[in-house]
């Protein structure tokens, strides 16, 4: 039991170690004004998500579309074929050249 | 004359009830318990062949100015009248009802005539979920991060039923076909830039799919959406249909008939033989132009499967559950706390904001 909490404690630290380490060495060189922008980008989804998982969480009820569970055999395919039509390229600049 | 089909226990006489904890049926007074089987072979059981229009008792209509509810409990507002066998007590009950629990003297009554001819189910999945587990489950079921505080589940329930449920069963062969475009995707950097080089694929597909027993509930008075969400049931404990199973609780025969039904399975199954075709496509994206199908519906079954329906009011306003009366699976719509989901949804702006200004710091974007 001990040893189970010592591991998972071990891994909590190495994965918040991995995780926060480059952040916070990032954030030494950035401004205040930029934290608090991108901190408001996120604020708004963050808090949407976290309302609609909850909510989900407890709706349980839904209209079955799928028989996916009642399928005898696996697909038998009669036919196949793939043409190839055309191809397209494009390129998006992502840095300036000088 | 009119056959009383009643259970009696071969040891003491006394009515015996379908036991979902011990799988068979067992006599409350003297606590033996039979399996079917040896009801059988002891002349306590009648099979569904004994049963028949000649020998059931019918309905009586009732009169709508002097009834406007049932006395059984049952959801329905087209009333009749039976009478029960043990204490001759009327039953007031939904004309659909095929099987219910006498409210005066406590023993079940089966209405043989919901269960012959036209109504004869060919399977049943017999109770495997006691009514003392439902309410447990039903707490464990609401322990919900949103779910308000005083909603307390023994307070709250007004009423709890174990019924079975009438099923169509459908089982076909779906022959399907695709038209679609397929896109694969190809993205570098090269210097400056980032290229992005899109193939583009015309793609068929043609298949047959076979289903077995896509189950459709066919009683107009349950939500299809909860019956939907109560599945799978597991179809290993399909057992041959005997009115002995119903014994000790409620039941519905069908009051939508198997073509009526056809149109919800058929969709299930053209949709899911869509998803397979697809499935075979290997391309980033797949835009289907068009999808062909046809359903050829080789055999119906008309079975009564378990399930346990929770009726309650938090706030005056009724809410309703069900359970898979077999495998225990729990289903509903449960009340929330407005003032739990803001609290939350700040928290989870908090950590986005967070997240957000850490990320941004980092120059991640």
């Amino acid at each position: 039991m001990i040893r189970k909490f010592i591991r998972s404690l071990g891994f909590a630290f190495i994965s918040c170690s991995m995780f926060f380490t480059p952040i916070i060495a990032g954030a030494e060189s950035a401004t205040t004004g930029e934290m608090v922008s991108g901190g408001f980008i996120f604020a708004v989804p963050g808090g949407l998500i976290t309302g609609l998982v909850l909510v989900s969480m407890s709706r349980e009820k839904s209209k079955a579309t799928r028989a996916e569970q009642y399928m005898k055999s696996k697909l038998q395919l009669k036919g196949r074929n793939d043409t190839y039509l055309r191809t397209t390229t494009s390129k998006t600049k992502i840095k300036s050249d000088n | 004359m009119a056959v009383n089909i009643s259970y009696k226990c071969p040891t003491c006489g006394a009515e015996i009830f379908w036991n979902a904890e011990k799988n068979c049926w067992a006599c409350e007074y003297c606590g033996d318990s039979f399996t079917l089987e040896q009801l059988e072979a002891q002349g306590a059981a009648k099979a569904p062949e004994e049963i028949n229009k000649d020998n059931v008792e019918k309905h009586e209509e009732v009169d709508t100015d002097e009834y406007k509810s049932s006395t059984d409990g049952t959801v329905g507002s087209d009333l009749v009248k039976y009478t029960c066998s043990h204490c001759g007590a009327e039953i007031i009950t939904d004309r659909s009802t095929a099987a219910t629990i006498c409210v005066y003297c406590g023993n079940a009554v089966i209405m043989g005539e919901q269960i012959i001819d036209d109504f004869s189910p060919d399977y049943v999945i017999p109770f495997k979920v006691p009514k003392k587990d439902v309410m447990e489950a039903f707490r464990k079921f609401s322990k919900k991060p949103l779910t308000p505080k005083d909603f307390k589940c023994d307070q709250i329930v007004d009423k709890m039923q174990g019924v079975y449920i009438p099923f169509w069963l459908y089982s076909g062969v779906c022959s399907g076909s695709i038209n679609a475009e397929g896109v694969n995707v190809r993205t570098w950097t090269s210097g400056n830039y980032r290229h992005t080089e899109k193939k583009y694929y015309s793609v068929f597909r043609d298949g047959i799919l076979e289903f077995e027993r896509v189950p459709v509930d066919a009683s107009s008075k349950t939500e299809n959406d909860a019956m939907d969400s109560i599945e799978p049931f597991d179809y290993s404990e399909l057992t041959k249909f005997n009115p002995g199973y119903l014994s000790g609780y409620l039941a519905e025969r069908y009051d939508e008939n198997s073509d009526k039904c056809l149109l919800r399975a058929q969709e299930r199954i053209e949709n899911t033989t869509r998803d397979e075709l697809k499935k075979t496509c290997d391309y980033d994206t797949l835009n289907i132009h068009n999808y062909t199908k046809e359903t050829n519906i080789k055999d119906v079954k008309y079975a009564m499967l378990p399930t346990w329906l929770l009726y309650t009011t938090y706030k005056e306003k009724p809410y309703f559950f069900a359970m898979n009366g077999q495998t225990g699976k729990f289903i509903g719509n449960l009340p929330i706390d407005k003032v739990k989901l803001a609290i939350y949804s700040l928290l989870g702006c908090g950590g986005g904001f967070l997240i957000g200004a850490l990320a941004r710091a980092a120059g991640l974007f």
